[in-house]
C-alpha cells in the first residue's frame, strides 16, 4: 500500500453528489463492525438477494470479522456516510453504502467487487462515487480486472455491462459470471467514457438492484 | 456451432382450426374406432370415438346449464385420468377456457389461481380437495359452482351431465363451431422464480400448431395399431401435448391409475407408445439394475447394459462391429427382452422432455430396442419446439426445431424461440409477458444452450433460478430458502432437486442461536457438528421445512432434509470472496449428504 498517495488516507474525500447532497467515503474501519450488522438489517430482502444470492437473516459474528477484516491491498472496503441526512446517532453521519474488492488467490490481477447502497440511498449515485473510488484503490494495487457474479434477472445491469465491453458467461442457475477491465487511470481515458463505465458498474454490479442510472 | 435454426416450411394451420376437430373428424369417418382405454377393476374397458364424443357432449351440456359462457374459466383439479380429458374437452365444447390445476397443489395455490383467473366453475377430483375449496376464502373468488367428480357414492361425471339435460344439442354445435385459431384453450400456470404462479394463455392456434408440427416430425413412426398410456399428471403441457397428438393420429390412449401401477398396467393394455420424464426412464433403468445385483446376476446386467450402449452408437454410425452384433443377440435373449417384458412387452417408443436425459440412457433403451426421441420445450411453447426423430437423432441433443420454428442462441447463450407455438403472454401480466417476448418477438426462453453445425440444440444451463425435478416440475429454489431462514436457528439453506426424484434441502445452522437453544433444551453438546442428528435438532429444523412447505404444492415440496455440519465457507469456495453462495460447490461438498437423501 502507498498511504502517502491514497487520496483516502486518513479522513477520507467527501463527495458531491449531483442533487447536492454530500457524502464522505473512506476506508472501512474495524470500529463500524456495529453498524454494518444494523444496516445490513435495513436492506430489503431484495437487495439482499442480489447481493448475496442466498443471504443470511443477519450477519453471523463469523461474517462480519471476514467483512471487517480488510487491508486496502488485497482486501479493500470503501463505506460511504451521507454528512447532510440521516439519523444523527453516530458523530452526525449515517453509513449508507459500502463497496469492496477481494483479490483473487488465483490469479493477483483479478479481484472479485461488489457494492451495496441501503434502499432508501439508491439512484443519487453513491454506488457510483464508491465504485469510482474503488477502482482507483484496485489500479493503485495492480489490480486489472473485476470479476462479478450477477443474476441474469438483472437484466438491464448486463445489458450495460455487455456494452462496455465486457465478458458475460453463464454460471451456474440464475447466475451469470461478469469480467470487465479496470479502467485506466482517470488521465488516460476520456471522462465521459470513465464515468460511464463506472456509473454502469456502481449502479449495477451485484449488490444494487433496483438502482437505476443516475443521471 | 451456429446462432440460429430452422425447422421446414410449416403449412400453417386451417382459418377455422381447433382441437375439437380431431375427435369431430374421427367421429364422422370411423365413430366405432376405440380411443381411449379407462380401467375398471382387473381389466381396461374400451370407449369409441362414438362413446366419448357422447360423453363430452354431455357435460358440456351440463357447464353450459350452470351459466359457463364462451371465453369463461373453467378450473380443473384432477390426476390423469379419463374423465380429465372429458372435463377438458367439455369445456372447450362450450366455447370456454381449460386452467388446470395439479392435484397436488396447496390451498394456497389454488386460491391463487382461481382468483387470477378470474374461474367460474371449478370442477375437483375428490372430497379432500372439495374440503380445500371450500376452506378458501369465497370473497376473493368469481366462482360460482363447484362440482366434485367422485362425491361419496357417485363416481364420475353424471352429476354434471344429468345438469345439461334439457339443453340444446345445437347450442354445443354452435359453440364449437364457432372456436377459431386465436380463441384461449387454456390457461396453465407455471411457478417462476420469485412471486406468484403466472397463467401461460395458449390458443387454439398454438395448440394445433404444434400438434400439427410433431405429426409433421414423427407422425411417420406412428402405426395405427399403436397404444399410448398416460400416467403423468395432464396438468403438465408434455403430457397434455402427447394426448392431443394420439387423438390427432387417432391411436388408443391408456389412462394408468397412478405411478404405482405404471408397470402392471403397462402390459394391460399393450402400451407401444410414452411420454416420460427421464426420472421415469431412470427409474426402469435403476431398478433393472437393483434388482439383477440382489439376484447375483449384477454384472451380466452391467455387461448387457454397455453392450447395449455400444450397440447403439455403433448402430447409429451405420457400423455394427461383428463382437457386438453376436454380444447383442446374446444380451437380447439373456437381458433386453425380460427388460421389455417389464415395460409392458409391447414398448418401441417413448418421447422424453422436461429435464435432460443423459445420452447414456438413450443409447442404452436404444440398444434394448425402446427408441426415445428427446424433445424440448416449455408450457409457453404448447410445448414443443425441438425434437430427435428419425433420420435426425442425436443423443445428448434435444433435437433440431420443428417446422416452422427457429431457435436463435443471444450473444448470452439464452435460447430464444419463434414459432406459432409461442404463447400469446401471461394472463392479466403484460409486464411480465414483456420481460419474456422482446421487440422483435423472440421468445426468451431463460434456458443456456449451443447449436450445432447441423442445427442440434443442446441445453447447458438455466437464466432462471430454477431447479428442474427428473419429473419435470419446475420449483423456485429461493422463496423456500427465504422461509426456511426466518427460522431462528437455521443460518443457510440450499435447496436441492435438479433431475432428482423430489426436493430436498441442505440447511446450516446458526451457531450462536445454537449455542442459546441447547442450554435452554438441556442438550449437552457444545457444537454444531455433534447435534446433526440428534431427535431435538432435527425436529427443530423439521419446524421450520413444515413452515416452508406451507407456501408450495406437494410435488414442489421439501421432503428431505440434511443439516451440515459447519455453514459455509470462503476458504472452501462454498461463499465466493464476497460472501456469495456458490450452489454449484455446495452440491459438490455436499456430495455424500445429497446421496444418502436420495438413497445412494
Amino acid at each position: 500500500m502507498e498511504p502517502m498517495m491514497d487520496p483516502l488516507a486518513r479522513d477520507g474525500e467527501v463527495v458531491t453528489l449531483a442533487d447536492g447532497g454530500r457524502v464522505l467515503v473512506r476506508h472501512l474501519v474495524a470500529s463500524d463492525r456495529d453498524e454494518l450488522a444494523e444496516r445490513y438489517l435495513q436492506l430489503s430482502p431484495e437487495a439482499r438477494r442480489m447481493r448475496f444470492f442466498n443471504a443470511p437473516e443477519h450477519l453471523s459474528t463469523r461474517l462480519l470479522d471476514y467483512l471487517v477484516d480488510v487491508d486496502g491491498v488485497d482486501r479493500c472496503a470503501l463505506v460511504a456516510r451521507a454528512l447532510d441526512d440521516g439519523d444523527t446517532t453516530r458523530g452526525g453521519t449515517t453509513g449508507v453504502g459500502i463497496a469492496r474488492y477481494v483479490r483473487s488467490r488465483d490469479d493477483p490481477s483479478c479481484a472479485e467487487a461488489a457494492v451495496t447502497v441501503l434502499d432508501a440511498y439508491q439512484s443519487r449515485g453513491i454506488g457510483s462515487a464508491l465504485m469510482h473510488r474503488l477502482a482507483e484503490q484496485a489500479r493503485r494495487n495492480g489490480i486489472s480486472t473485476f470479476t462479478a457474479s450477477v443474476m441474469w434477472e438483472n437484466r438491464e445491469l448486463l445489458d450495460g455491462l455487455r456494452a462496455l465491453g465486457a465478458d458475460i458467461r453463464p454460471s451456474e442457475p440464475g447466475v451469470a459470471s461478469v469480467r470487465i477491465a479496470v479502467p485506466p487511470a482517470e488521465a488516460d481515458l476520456p471522462e465521459t467514457e470513465l464515468h460511464r463505465v463506472l456509473r454502469v458498474f456502481a449502479e449495477r454490479v451485484g449488490e444494487a438492484i433496483g438502482l437505476h442510472f443516475s443521471r | 456451432m451456429r446462432n440460429e435454426a430452422s425447422g421446414p416450411t410449416f403449412g400453417g394451420v386451417a382459418a377455422d382450426a381447433n382441437l375439437l376437430q380431431p375427435l369431430g373428424r374421427l367421429l364422422e369417418q370411423d365413430r366405432d374406432r376405440v380411443i381411449a382405454l379407462v380401467r375398471d377393476g382387473d381389466h381396461f374397458v374400451d370407449w369409441t370415438v362414438a362413446q366419448t364424443a357422447d360423453r363430452i357432449r354431455s357435460v358440456a351440456k351440463g357447464l353450459v346449464a350452470c351459466g359457463v359462457e364462451p371465453g369463461e374459466r373453467v378450473a380443473l383439479m384432477c390426476h390423469t385420468r379419463f374423465d380429465w380429458v372429458v372435463v377438458d374437452m367439455a369445456i372447450m365444447s362450450a366455447g370456454a377456457v381449460t386452467v388446470p390445476v395439479y392435484d397436488t397443489s396447496s390451498a394456497e395455490q389454488l386460491s391463487w389461481i382461481l382468483e387470477d383467473s378470474g374461474a367460474v366453475v371449478a370442477v375437483v377430483e375428490n372430497g379432500e380437495m372439495r374440503a380445500m375449496y371450500d376452506a378458501l376464502d369465497q370473497e376473493a373468488l368469481r366462482c360460482r359452482q363447484v362440482f366434485t367428480i367422485d362425491d361419496g357414492e357417485a363416481r364420475g361425471l353424471d352429476a354434471l351431465a344429468a345438469l345439461g339435460a334439457d339443453v340444446d344439442d345445437g347450442e354445443i354445435d354452435r359453440r364449437s363451431a364457432a372456436l377459431v385459431p386465436d380463441d384461449i384453450a387454456t390457461v396453465i400456470y407455471t411457478s417462476g422464480t420469485t412471486g406468484r404462479p403466472k397463467g401461460c394463455v395458449l390458443t387454439h392456434g398454438n395448440l394445433c400448431a404444434n400438434v400439427a408440427q410433431t405429426v409433421d416430425a414423427i407422425g411417420d413412426e406412428i402405426r395405427p395399431d399403436d397404444v399410448g398410456l398416460l400416467f403423468l399428471p395432464l396438468a403438465h403441457s408434455l403430457t397434455k401435448g402427447n394426448l392431443l397428438f394420439s387423438l390427432e393420429m387417432g391411436i388408443r390412449t391408456g389412462f394408468a391409475t397412478d405411478i404405482a401401477h405404471l408397470g402392471e398396467e403397462l402390459g394391460m393394455v399393450h402400451a407401444t407408445v410414452i411420454a416420460g420424464v427421464p426420472r421415469v426412464f431412470e427409474k426402469v433403468f435403476n431398478s433393472a439394475q437393483h434388482t439383477a445385483h440382489a439376484t447375483r446376476k449384477g454384472p451380466i446386467f452391467d455387461r448387457a447394459a454397455s453392450v447395449a450402449v455400444r450397440w447403439s452408437k455403433e448402430h447409429h454410425r451405420g457400423e455394427v462391429g461383428r463382437r457386438t452384433a453376436l454380444e447383442h443377440a446374446l444380451f437380447e435373449r439373456l437381458v433386453y427382452r425380460k427388460l421389455r417384458h417389464a415395460l409392458g412387452g409391447a414398448m418401441r417408443l417413448a418421447f422424453s422432455g422436461g429435464s435432460p436425459l443423459g445420452d447414456r440412457l438413450t443409447h442404452f433403451f436404444d440398444g434394448i430396442g425402446v427408441r426415445i426421441f428427446e424433445g424440448y420445450g416449455l408450457t409457453e411453447t404448447s410445448p414443443t419446439l425441438t425434437i430427435n426423430r428419425p433420420g435426425a437423432w442425436r443423443p445428448g441433443s434435444v433435437g433440431r426445431p420443428l417446422a416452422g420454428t427457429t431457435i436463435r442462441i443471444a450473444d448470452d447463450g439464452e435460447i430464444l424461440a419463434k414459432g406459432p407455438q409461442v404463447f400469446v403472454g401471461y394472463w392479466n401480466n403484460p409486464e411480465a409477458t414483456a420481460e419474456v417476448i422482446d421487440g422483435d418477438g423472440w421468445f426468451h426462453t431463460g434456458d443456456i444452450g449451443e447449436l450445432d453445425d447441423d442445427g442440434f440444440l443442446r441445453i447447458t444451463g438455466r437464466k432462471k433460478e430454477l431447479i428442474v425435478t427428473a419429473a419435470g416440475k419446475n420449483v423456485a429454489p429461493a422463496p423456500l430458502e427465504d422461509r426456511l431462514r426466518a427460522h431462528p436457528l437455521v443460518s443457510q439453506a440450499v435447496v436441492v432437486g435438479d433431475d432428482r426424484p423430489f426436493i430436498a434441502a441442505l440447511i446450516t445452522i446458526d451457531e450462536e442461536a445454537f449455542a442459546d437453544w441447547a442450554s435452554e433444551t438441556g442438550l449437552t453438546v457444545r457444537n454444531v457438528a455433534d447435534a446433526i442428528e440428534s431427535t431435538e435438532l432435527r425436529a427443530a429444523v423439521r419446524a421450520a421445512v413444515d413452515e416452508a412447505n406451507l407456501s408450495v404444492s406437494r410435488a414442489e415440496s421439501i421432503r428431505e432434509f440434511a443439516i451440515l455440519p459447519h455453514d459455509f465457507s470462503i476458504d472452501a469456495e462454498e461463499l465466493t470472496p464476497t460472501l456469495k453462495v456458490r450452489r454449484s460447490v455446495v452440491h459438490r461438498h455436499c456430495r455424500a449428504a445429497i446421496d444418502s437423501i436420495y438413497g445412494g
